[in-house]
């Protein structure tokens, strides 16, 4: 057995396996060293792959998404002392200004730009890139930017009717600026996108990097 | 002196007695400790930020809304897992009908910082792409079996109990999915 594949397979085993149990499943799986090793070079790289951050207001995301408590909820919670019931005005009221407020912050929800790669006959690479929003609230979502001459192209709105519109271009390597036209009246930029970039005008436009 | 884990324990059921009494907040503390790993875990699953935060604040509202079944007989953390593992069933069946080789842009490294070459850059993102698409087209009972042992680390007794699977039953399904794995990646 070669020094990689006992490494992969003592990973496979770990502390799970007993030697006799080791001894039987080699004798049942005899492709398993192989299979092992071929595992492991395929989840070194996934595990190379950092972990992003956490939004940092993902916990409050969480307690607005459960609503308004009931109002016996709230008085039940608030018996007993003036700590308490300071801490169950000061908690309703800012359960109330999130949900004044709320609905404009999360209106706009983050998607994700994905892309796929191909490889053309002429071994040229070209990239699927998937642009996509979530506006409730508007009516057409278009896009442009470099690789378009900032022409906008509409953005198609799902059959879910979930409020969300997306579209496919194809694109050449490079970086380009970009940013929505929400309504034929107003650029923003992408929410997904992490990296941002002034136009010089008082405008400020999505950068991604192919 | 109670360990660090019989600490935590303890301070999950305090917790969850809070909730039960109607304290919002101590849920909210809930969600405090335990949003870092259980975001790290689903992210592991499905390779995409905005997904895998979803998905996770998902979770949290099942939780919070079937908190009162919570019966203390196993530790939080597990009871959590659960729920999740239910959400990443669900995401791996719509998985399953939507092309497999799309990878959000923020999974691609940014070859602009220049910290990884060009080519070893793409060599691990097509092994990744692959590894997901191959883990999709598994049947779910090995897909999952690989998923909690590869991807989230856990003991094969752990899978048993959160799957609540035998352990035997668990041991057979990682050694078969390594081989249909094995056979799809090739």
């Amino acid at each position: 057995m070669k020094e990689e594949e006992k490494k992969a397979l003592e990973e496979f085993f770990a502390n799970d396996f007993s030697p006799s149990e080791q001894e039987r499943i080699l004798l049942e799986f005899p492709s398993l060293p192989q299979d092992a090793e071929l595992l492991h070079s395929y989840l070194e790289a996934l595990r190379s792959q950092p972990v992003p951050e956490l939004r940092r207001d993902f916990s409050e995301r969480v307690m607005a998404s459960l609503g308004r408590p009931p109002l016996w909820e709230t008085l039940r919670a608030g018996l007993g002392s003036w700590r308490r019931i300071a801490l169950v005005s000061s908690l309703s009221a800012a359960v109330l200004a999130l949900l004044l407020v709320g609905p404009r912050l999360w209106t706009q929800k983050d998607a994700a730009i994905l892309v796929r790669e191909e490889i053309l006959e002429n071994q040229e690479k070209r990239y699927q890139v998937r642009f996509a929003i979530r506006m409730p609230d508007a009516r057409t979502v278009e896009v442009a930017g470099d690789f378009n001459q900032w022409n906008p192209v509409a953005l198609q709105p799902s059959v879910k009717k979930d409020g969300t519109f997306s579209l496919e271009l194809p694109l050449g390597e490079g970086t380009y600026s970009y940013a929505f036209l929400v309504d034929g009246k107003k650029w923003i930029p992408d929410p997904a996108a992490s990296r941002k970039i002034s136009d010089g005008f008082g405008n400020v436009n999505s950068l991604i990097n192919l | 002196m109670a360990s660090p884990r019989y600490q935590r324990q303890d301070e999950d059921l305090e917790l969850i007695r809070r909730c039960h009494s109607g304290e919002r907040e101590a849920f909210a503390r809930l969600v405090e400790a335990y949003q870092n790993d259980l975001f790290g875990k689903i992210y592991r699953w499905v390779g995409q930020k905005e997904v895998a935060e979803e998905m996770a604040q998902d979770v949290f509202l099942k939780a919070y809304r079937d908190l009162k079944s919570f019966r203390g007989d196993a530790k939080f953390s597990t009871w959590l897992f659960q729920i999740a593992l239910n959400r990443c069933r669900d995401f791996w069946r719509v998985q399953k009908r939507s092309p497999d080789n799309w990878v959000p842009l923020e999974d691609r490294h940014d070859l602009a910082h220049g910290e990884v070459s060009a080519d070893q850059e793409i060599e691990r993102n097509q092994k990744i792409q692959r590894l997901r698409s191959a883990m999709s087209e598994l049947p779910e009972i090995y897909r999952e079996a690989l998923g909690l042992k590869f991807l989230n680390d856990l003991s094969c007794e752990e899978i048993a109990h959160v799957t609540k699977q035998g352990l035997s039953n668990v041991k057979m399904r990682l050694l078969r999915g390594v081989e249909k794995l094995r056979k799809k990646l090739s």
